[in-house]
């Protein structure tokens, strides 16, 4: 069975202070209905990326606040995997049609953060981590600055070389109306900026964000059936699970569960790393990215950072990495965030993505982490 | 992070398992504002999360550290302390 993506829809991230969570839902869910061409009374369930709405919202049942919202009476799910809420809410969608219970899904990634100081949002987020972890005094920051270290050492490289992905993403981010901060940046900015875990400077982080995305699935036999809007594919959604300490991890210069999953993928579509034309993947932290492009199988270990340069990773390059703007610069969202990574891989296999667009876009890659990758999902979208 | 007494009282189990264990340091940090590095230590074929405790010199990966028992926090609703292993650096 194909799946289609049939409608996608971003609201604008950033600090959104005059929409509140229910603001985001609707705006989002709206916006994906019209860009589908279709009724909402089409909608047979939804699914929905959240981590922090019952810490920073007062609401744990927000299924029950989209059907208000909606007034819609089908099956609402709400998945959580930590940053990795969206994906995991577009896997579950994807199994869903695949099991032939339903025959479409709407999938909305939504988070409402600001609503939280800065201290209140850092303890909500180290739910997603162990908890001797947040005992020791761990951020996230910290967690991926020990990853950051290491590999560091391991492979000779330093701070300007990871330094590299923050200043591409701003780049591409300039491109990007939705993006929380879009304008470029210098390696001598991130450099200089204060530091928040050594050696993470505050611009080598993903910032805190409001934004919802949502995005419309179908099977292509309801699509042909409706005669819907089609020629997007997911043609591959996989996921895989790692442990949530990082001592307990085999290995700190990788993230196992980024590579199980995008081997899954590959299989599904029937594709490898050479075959994708651009990738949406996780840049938490500049070190995620870097990672990332290597467990996905692009780049050789240890040499992805020489990677993230015009000639291969900015728009014009071979394998355009976060065209979007990634985490850094688009904004994260977090339980919206896997479901962004979606709406931009539409946008780029429907030529709609303006004067971001990768030429000749043909495979498009989405990778979306959950904690200190804890839980990996990979969807690999073709036109 | 949740806390209760119950929870506390269960962390103290595992408390008398790191005490005086040595280590060596496989990754180190140190998170602004915070009063000392955090890091993972290698105990033995166990890798632990911990924090570090070193009075003057910057701890490095492949430092040799010992597990010692100090306050882990005291501005708690029950106004109890609770203490936890840190590891402290050892003389080279």
């Amino acid at each position: 069975m194909k799946i289609g993506v049939v409608g996608v829809y971003q609201t604008k991230f950033g600090e959104l202070w005059d929409k509140s969570l229910a603001d985001l839902i609707s705006e989002s869910i709206t916006g994906c209905i019209l860009d589908a061409r279709i009724d909402k009374s089409d909608i047979q369930s939804l699914y929905i990326g959240n981590m922090l709405a019952s810490l920073g919202n007062n609401q744990q049942h927000l299924s029950s606040l989209v059907s208000q919202i909606l007034n819609l009476n089908v099956p609402i799910t709400r998945v959580e995997a930590a940053c990795a809420s969206g994906g995991m809410a577009i896997f579950n969608a994807v199994n869903a049609i695949k099991s032939g219970v339903v025959d479409n899904a709407l999938v909305l990634g939504v988070e409402k953060m600001t609503d939280l100081d800065s201290s209140e949002i850092s303890k909500a987020l180290m739910n997603a981590a162990d908890d001797g972890e947040f005992l020791h005094g761990m951020t996230f920051p910290g967690l991926y600055a020990l990853l950051a270290n290491k590999y560091c050492k391991q492979f000779g490289l330093s701070e300007v070389d990871i330094a590299k992905a923050p200043v591409k993403n701003h780049y591409h981010a300039q491109f990007n109306k939705k993006a929380q901060y879009p304008f470029a940046i210098t390696t001598q900015q991130v450099l200089n900026s204060p530091k928040v875990a050594d050696p993470l400077k505050m611009l080598d982080c993903s910032p805190i964000t409001d934004g919802g995305a949502a995005v419309f699935l179908a099977s292509d036999t309801w699509i042909h059936k409706h005669m819907a809007r089609n020629g997007v594919y997911l043609s591959a959604s996989a996921m895989a699970s790692d442990s949530v300490s990082l001592s307990n991890r085999d290995s700190l210069v990788e993230l196992k569960a980024t590579k199980q999953a995008s081997i899954l993928a590959y299989s599904q579509a029937n594709l490898s790393p050479k075959d994708i034309s651009c990738a949406e993947v996780h840049d938490c932290f500049s070190i995620a990215e870097v990672l990332a492009i290597e467990d996905l199988g692009f780049y050789p270990k240890g040499d992805g950072s020489h990677y993230l340069d015009r000639k291969n990773s900015y728009l014009g390059g071979k394998k355009p990495i976060n065209t979007s703007g990634g985490l850094k610069a688009c904004g994260h969202p977090v339980g919206a965030t896997g479901v962004k990574q979606i709406v931009e891989a539409t946008r780029q296999l429907r030529y709609e993505a303006d004067g971001r667009q990768v030429d000749e876009a043909k495979a498009v890659l989405t990778h979306n982490i959950g904690g200190s990758g804890g839980t990996a999902v990979v969807n690999i979208l073709t036109n | 992070m949740k806390q209760s007494p119950a929870i506390y009282w269960r962390r103290q189990q595992d408390l008398k398992k790191l005490l005086n264990k040595h280590g060596e340091i496989i990754a180190i940090t140190n998170v602004i504002n915070s009063k000392h590095y955090s890091g993972i230590v290698k105990i033995d074929d166990q890798n632990i999360s911990t924090s570090i405790i070193s009075s003057n010199l910057k701890p490095n990966v492949g430092d040799k550290v010992v597990g010692v028992l100090r306050i882990s926090r005291k501005n708690n609703k029950q106004s109890l302390i609770e203490y936890g292993v840190k590891f402290k650096l050892l003389a080279n």
